[in-house]
């Protein structure tokens, strides 16, 4: 068991010593196909519930996801050959990889929503929390930790560029509003004001080591502006107030539009999280200009003649490496995302649709396409099965159920159902459920 | 609804494909293996010169010419004469026994009255360095004057020594001795000598001889004078010491003088040829004697401390005249150089790895003519030989022995390798061999597998200076089976055997203050971790 825990130590500890960030990949299974539902105006301003009123108190929707964009487990644990023992295969685990990983960690929970359906609008206020960390290990990094620096790195600078992680916990205040124009066109928007808990930010990172392969001096290059904010320190504990008290403010907003092409085919665009952080409580900056500095080695002719040589060494080194302080108020944008898809009503039963959601955290642009197909049985009941494709995994394959009735709509789905049930094999796994109430018959249900 | 069963039945037998397929990692197969990064990384890097390859373990200095060549200085300093080995001033003592007629003093059977008698004489100062001392300026010294007579009167004498001052001053002293009816009657009185100045020159020898004017006045008792009484005195100069003689002092025979020169450039080496050429071998004489002195070597020679061998100098100028120093306090330096061209062999005889160069000196002083000698009178000789590092060495082997603690754990270390890298900018390469032993010095392992040219020889133009740096890198492997033993290390010996450039084919070689000899250490760990 002692050995168990000790070599899941080292992965787990590997995966998250990596203190890196990326985006955290999102559960897009809930915005195809279960477009009535009272929370899908979070994906698009312009959808809502048909019901007279939707309500929810702590129970409206968790949405909670985990990602790597490196490898999957069953990359770094391979059967060996002669028994059926697992073993840790590095070198499996490092050719999955890119240059940059993404490992990533997302919640978002509605704590209270309400919606309100009038002729041809409808209104919104959601009280939600939000949580995105995420951190960025370069490939060669890990093959550092694994293969050392003697073996391949030898005269070749181990690129460690983009070292970091990103953390934001907010809770946004959400006021939502939409409006038919026309017999084809629905649009809103979202206004949100933000209260932000906690923020990591690395702005920049710069990491390399080069090890001159004859004489092994070790050169180590790089920068940091890392930002921080209601972080605690040993002395201190997490402010929860910032839930609330608006001290680090934001604003943000959603827009969505809905055309309805055909009598079966609706086309639909939203823009989300567009909107920023000012970030001035607890708030703590670290940075470090570019610097390099060379290691040959101790100093021979220094050490004979210098009594404090290694005093005067541990000093230079200090004084290299010292990174600067400050407690400067800083704003950080929120990761935005566009959405822009469409769906197609085969029949009453089943309709199929297809999503792309474009990412632009971190002014990187990264696409993921779903495509889905959703039954539809008696507006009650609805069953989705989708196939997600993003630019590093190509296998997720997600469910989604949802029940409507009785005052009350539930729904449970995940965008890659293999996380759970292939979990060696995934690199992504994602879970939202969420239970409202409703008031009021459905539009269509009525129909 | 039976349209909606086919859906539904088709989800549900969906799901159940998709659920039997679980597949969970299982965690508990997870097997022991080995973490096995390898590290790089640099261990020491220095920078020699020849400075610090020669001035850390040698106390000879280095000198640099003009056109920064270097050559290895020794030098040697001691006072081979002092003014005490050449001249002393022994305690002089002189008596006069003066009778009745010496002094003119007539017979009566009653004496009242006064009457003065004078007398003169010259004492010879005794010099046992032989020579002509014409004055002494006195450091230290006492003159103690008795006085003595049997006569029955009251006797006064007064002494005069006209040849010695104080202060400029001639010197006089009286003794009283008054009658009390009892004889002998006796007195005495002294003169302290100290920065007295007696010159001996005035004496009829004209030098070496104090003279005494001596004034007796009797006062009579009424007693008779016999005739056969006397009035004695005596001189002693005892505790003499001086600051200044003057004089012709003669030939004086110096003390022999032995000195040796350590030459420790050779110490660590057990064998070998070396051929330096261009050596000089130089005595600077400093005399502060105002005297010429004739210097003779009785021997120079180089000795082999293991062996024992000793290497004549020959063909060299044995006799060297100093000159006197033109006045007291002044040095007169005289130098006598010994170079290849005044000698038949001196480049030979420093050839075999030698340890140590004696010289033996004597002499004798020639003081024709009037000349001084002061308290503090010396002759210094500063040998200092010169050798340029210049010429070919072949075949020399030196070995050193440090203490060392190779702490390197087998458990977690597969294998290690240190890497010497070695830029060579001197016109010199070594084989090396490198042994790890215990504290019994019992092998543990030949890091080099015996030896190895871990230096490699910098080319030289045809007048042997460096045209460019010669690189060796080097790697030492010890095993993980090894590591255990090795841990055991103690001290790591070095032996060496090197040459210069060519040496064997007699290729010359110069060493210039611009060589530099740059060596890095780096290690590689192949290490081994159990996870």
């Amino acid at each position: 068991m002692k050995k168990i825990s000790t070599q899941l130590l080292f992965v787990l500890g590997l995966l998250l010593s990596t203190q890196t960030f990326s985006h955290a990949q999102k559960n897009f299974g809930f915005s195809s196909g279960f477009q009535n539902l009272p929370q899908s105006h979070y994906f698009n301003p312009s959808w809502n519930a048909k019901n007279k009123i939707y309500f929810s108190i702590g129970t409206g929707m968790h949405s909670f996801g985990a990602s790597n964009s490196g490898f999957a487990l069953k990359d770094i644990l391979v059967p060996r050959a002669q028994d059926d023992s697992l073993v840790i295969d590095p070198a499996g685990a490092i050719s999955k990889m890119a240059k940059l990983n993404y490992l990533g960690f997302s919640a978002q929970n509605e704590l209270f929503g309400l919606g309100i359906n009038l002729k041809k609008s409808y209104i919104s206020f959601g009280i939600v929390n939000r949580f995105d960390m995420s951190f960025a290990y370069p490939k060669d990094f890990i093959q550092l930790i694994f293969e050392g620096n003697g073996g391949e790195f030898l005269g070749k600078r181990i690129n460690m560029d983009g070292l970091g992680v990103n953390m934001n916990s907010y809770v946004e205040y959400g006021f939502g509003y939409n409006r038919e124009i026309g017999s084809k066109w629905k649009v809103g928007a979202r206004y949100k004001l933000l209260s932000g808990i906690a923020n990591v930010k690395t702005k920049k990172s710069v990491l390399g080591l080069t090890t001159d392969e004859t004489t092994f001096d070790l050169t180590i290059d790089g920068a940091l502006d890392l930002r921080t904010a209601g972080i605690p320190d040993s002395n201190s504990t997490f402010d929860l107030n910032g839930a609330f008290n608006f001290k680090n403010r934001g604003l943000a907003f959603d827009f969505g539009a809905t055309f309805q092409a055909t009598e079966k085919l609706k086309l639909s665009g939203s823009l989300l999280d567009l909107g920023s952080i000012k970030w001035t409580q607890n708030v703590q900056n670290f940075s470090k200009e570019d610097f390099s500095y060379t290691f040959r080695g101790v100093d021979i002719n220094q050490a004979i003649n210098d009594t404090n040589y290694f005093e005067t060494f541990q000093d230079t080194l200090k004084e290299i490496f010292f990174v600067d302080g400050n407690n400067a108020s800083y704003r950080t944008a929120l990761p935005m995302r566009v959405i822009v898809g469409g769906t197609y009503d085969v029949n009453k039963l089943f309709g199929v649709g297809a999503v792309l959601f474009s990412d632009f955290t971190n002014r990187k642009y990264r696409p993921t396409l779903m495509l889905s197909g959703t039954m539809h049985v008696k507006n009650c009941l609805f069953v989705n099965v989708n196939y997600t494709m993003s630019s590093r995994s190509a296998k997720n394959i997600g469910v989604g159920f949802a029940l409507k009735g009785a005052g009350m709509s539930y729904f449970v789905t995940t965008d890659n159902l293999l996380g759970f049930i292939s979990p060696g094999g995934a690199k992504n796994f994602h879970i939202s459920t969420g239970l409202g109430f409703c008031i009021g018959r459905d539009k269509k249900a009525g129909e | 609804m039976k349209r909606y069963a086919k859906y539904l039945l088709a989800v549900f037998f969906l799901g159940s494909i998709i659920l039997t397929a679980c597949k969970k990692v299982e965690f508990d197969k997870l097997a022991t293996q080995a973490w096995s990064p390898n590290l790089a990384v640099p261990l020491a890097i220095g920078e020699f010169s020849v400075y610090d390859i020669l001035v850390n373990q040698d106390s000879s200095i280095l000198t640099v010419g003009p056109d920064g060549a270097i050559a290895i200085v020794y030098t040697e300093s001691a006072d081979i004469v002092k003014a005490s080995d050449i001249i002393a001033l022994p305690d002089q003592n002189f008596n006069y026994n003066g009778s009745m007629a010496a002094y003119g003093i007539l017979v009566v059977p009653t004496f009242t009255g006064t009457q003065t008698y004078t007398i003169n004489q010259t004492f010879p100062l005794n010099n046992p360095s032989g020579g002509s001392l014409f004055t002494i300026d006195f450091r230290t010294g006492n003159l103690n004057i008795d006085a003595e007579t049997n006569l029955m009167h009251s006797v006064k004498y007064d002494f005069t020594f006209p040849d010695l001052k104080e202060n400029g001053v001639v010197v006089t002293r009286s003794i009283n001795l008054n009658y009390t009816g009892s004889v002998p009657q006796q007195g005495n009185t002294a003169v302290n000598l100290q920065n007295a100045i007696l010159d001996l020159t005035n004496g009829p020898g004209g030098s070496n001889e104090v003279r005494v004017e001596l004034t007796i006045t009797i006062t009579g008792s009424g007693s008779p004078i016999t005739g056969t009484e006397y009035v004695d005195f005596g001189l002693a100069m005892q505790n003499l010491d001086f600051d200044l003689i003057t004089g012709n002092l003669g030939s004086i025979a110096l003390p022999s003088f032995k000195d040796t020169i350590g030459l420790q450039l050779f110490n660590n080496i057990s064998q070998g040829v070396f051929t330096l050429l261009n050596p000089k071998l130089e005595f600077s004489f400093r005399n502060s004697f105002g005297i010429p002195v004739d210097i003779s070597f009785n021997s120079i020679k180089t000795k082999e401390i293991s062996s024992g061998n000793e290497f004549n100098l020959t063909g060299f100028p044995t006799s060297f005249s100093l000159t006197g120093a033109p006045s007291p306090g002044q040095i007169a330096v005289s130098t006598l150089t010994i170079t290849d061209q005044n000698s038949a062999n001196l480049q030979n005889i420093l050839s075999p790895t030698p340890k140590l160069l004696i010289y033996d000196i004597g002499g004798s002083t020639n003081g024709a003519n009037t000349n001084f000698i002061t308290h503090d009178s010396k002759i210094n000789l500063l040998g200092t030989l010169t050798l340029p590092l210049e010429g070919y060495a072949t075949g020399f082997m030196l070995r050193d022995t440090i203490g060392a603690s190779i702490d390197l754990d087998n458990e977690f270390i597969e294998s290690a390798m240190l890497r010497l890298n070695i830029e060579n900018g001197f016109p010199l390469e070594a084989d090396v061999r490198i042994l790890l032993v215990d504290q019994n010095y019992v092998l543990l392992k030949d890091l080099t597998n015996g030896f190895k040219n871990l230096i490699k020889a910098a080319p030289v133009n045809s007048v042997g200076k460096v045209t460019q740096t010669a690189t060796a890198i080097n790697d030492f492997i010890i095993t993980n089976a090894e590591l255990p033993t090795v841990k055991n290390t103690k001290y790591i010996i070095f032996e060496v055997g090197g040459q210069t450039f060519q040496g064997n084919l007699g290729t010359l070689v110069k060493f210039f203050d611009d060589y530099k000899l740059k060596l890095r250490l780096g290690m590689q760990v192949q290490a081994k971790v159990k996870i």
